[in-house]
């Protein structure tokens, strides 16, 4: 899969979690720019992200993720 | 061998000169294992003191092997089961002290923070692509790394393996002149600010301890804030300067350890606290137990309205086992509760503000000064509330409390969350003053004034050293 079309999903499930259409998510997007993203929706939203790519994530790929590059980097390597 | 003593600063600093005597990176990785088997050689008063530990560590590595080869979850489950039950055999938690013990006193230092480490790695173990065994030379090192060994900073494998990678680098002065400075600023936060912060704290909580019924009620409350207050001073800079002492001489054998405190006293929320207080502790917990925890019951409770209450019931299991977790006596489960009830009372909070304002009015709530200085008044005085347990034994926080009465509680909370809360403008205030009077300094800054600079904190140090007598001990080795 193509990192754009990655994107294009992970858009769709962002909007879904933090419940904002809006948002236009980049490399470098982090928690600070998406309000609403904490550890609890985090949570939420890896396990959209497993349902959506049909991947599994361990438990210190999903503590050590600091940016959306990183998640659409980890998505690519299992995918 | 206490870290912050000059015992230790002499003997890290030989084993650093002898590290740099040869570019070798075998030659290097094995000074190491020798520094770190001396370090664990100063606690021994005879040899079997140490074969608990050596078992403990040939245990970890059978099971993370186990795990590795396996890779399933009852591998898993019987690696991390039995891990735990052999800590807690070796730890002598104080309610199973009917259990048989070991007929000889032996070696607990660092078996806390050696657990962390075993743990992380039977964790990924089952995860992580592994083909090959870890190397048992890297193991041990790893696990038994002096400078990390006794109270952290937790460094992940992954990072302590690049670390091994560049261990035939030559050091710069930069970096030599980096690491004394950091060393000497350690020395100055455990020998000077928490050996002051101590000797008020002993001096206040003689009397918060005796109980003295003749004392009214008032005063008391006055005395207990304050000696609270004390304590906090001394165990945050005795620990954050423990961890520039240990980071600072990371610097001088190629090792880029994590650091452990970010501004704790900042923080707005009991939840950003420990985000910033023990950072390596709380990355661990969040990953190994509140987000496997969190995983389970998003899993098995999929409505995306229950997740903030979820995260309630996880943040008090998260908090109260790492509370439990500091300690083997009583007093440490009430520190556990305190920590859970703290971080689910904070989450709920957060939840039901953002319900009753909405998403856009919490948001500017959320930004006004005086919200946010009473919020930060309020996690110090929690926090310094709940880590009375760490100072007093069972029977003198039931004397404690007793004596204090609710109101006395009550009222001992208001004091400090205004006293902190004023204190956190003027701490404010004063940096942004001493960034502006740095900004001005630094034009000046050169070979000889930066070098005055730290000689007259050494001056410092020797001249508040011996007002005290003595530098206050580690006070997170007992954790």
């Amino acid at each position: 899969m193509q990192e754009g079309q990655i994107y294009e999903r992970l858009n769709v499930i962002f909007g879904d979690v933090f419940d904002d259409d809006s948002l236009a998510l980049k490399a470098e997007t982090t928690a600070d720019d998406v309000d609403g993203w904490d550890s609890l929706s985090h949570i939420r939203l890896v396990l959209s992200v497993e349902k959506a790519f049909s991947v599994k994530f361990s438990a210190a790929e999903v503590g050590k993720l600091k940016n959306v590059g990183e998640l659409v980097g980890l998505i690519q390597s299992k995918i | 061998m206490d870290v912050a003593s000059i015992t230790f600063v002499l003997f890290a600093l030989a084993a650093a000169l002898i590290f740099h005597a040869v570019a070798n990176p075998l030659y290097r990785k094995t000074v190491l294992t020798l520094a770190n088997l001396a370090f664990i050689a100063s606690y021994l008063a005879e040899v079997r003191q140490v074969l608990p530990l050596a078992f403990f560590l040939l245990f970890g590595y059978g099971m993370i092997e186990l795990v590795r080869q396996r890779r399933s979850g009852w591998a898993l489950t019987l690696g991390l089961v039995f891990t735990l039950a052999l800590y807690i055999f070796l730890k002598r938690f104080s309610f199973l002290s009917d259990l048989p013990t070991l007929p000889f006193s032996y070696l607990i230092i660092g078996l806390s923070y050696i657990l962390f480490r075993i743990v992380h790695l039977i964790v990924d173990a089952r995860s992580e692509p592994w083909d090959k065994p870890i190397e048992p030379w890297s193991y041990l090192n790893y696990t038994c790394n002096f400078l990390t060994m006794v109270s952290g900073p937790i460094q992940r494998y992954e990072d302590f393996r690049k670390g091994e990678q560049s261990l035939g680098q030559a050091l710069n002065a930069d970096t030599v002149y980096r690491s004394f400075s950091r060393i000497i600023v350690g020395f100055v936060k455990v020998s000077v600010i928490s050996a002051t912060a101590n000797y008020l704290f002993q001096d206040l909580s003689a009397h918060v301890i005796a109980g003295s019924d003749t004392m009214p009620l008032v005063k008391f409350t006055v005395y207990y804030g304050a000696a609270a207050a004390a304590y906090t001073g001394y165990l945050y800079f005795n620990f954050s300067g423990y961890m520039d002492i240990v980071i600072a001489f990371g610097g001088l054998f190629n090792q880029q350890l994590p650091e452990n405190f970010n501004k704790p006293f900042a923080a707005r929320s009991f939840l950003e606290f420990w985000n910033r207080w023990h950072m390596t502790l709380s990355d661990w917990f969040k990953i190994y137990l509140f987000t496997p925890l969190m995983r389970l019951l998003a899993t098995n409770f999929q409505s995306p309205a229950l997740l903030p209450y979820l995260g309630v019931i996880a943040f008090f299991i998260t908090f109260l086992v790492m509370g439990v977790w500091h300690g083997t006596t009583l007093v440490f489960v009430i520190y556990g509760l305190l920590m859970g009830a703290g971080a689910s009372v904070n989450k709920m909070w957060q939840v039901k503000l953002g319900q009753v304002l909405g998403k856009k009015r919490h948001q500017a709530f959320n930004k006004q000064s005086v919200y946010i200085y009473v919020c930060r008044g309020l996690t110090f005085a929690y926090f310094t509330v709940a880590v009375t347990c760490l100072w007093v034994d069972m029977v003198q926080l039931e004397n404690l409390f007793a004596r204090l009465g609710a109101i006395g509680l009550a009222a001992a909370m208001l004091g400090l969350t205004v006293v902190a809360a004023f204190g956190a403008v003027a701490w404010d205030i004063g940096a942004a003053i001493c960034a502006r009077v740095k900004g001005v300094a630094i034009r000046f800054e050169n070979v000889v004034t930066r070098n005055l600079w730290l000689a007259s904190l050494i001056v410092l140090i020797a001249a508040v050293s011996s007002f005290y007598h003595k530098a206050p001990d580690f006070v997170y080795r007992a954790f």
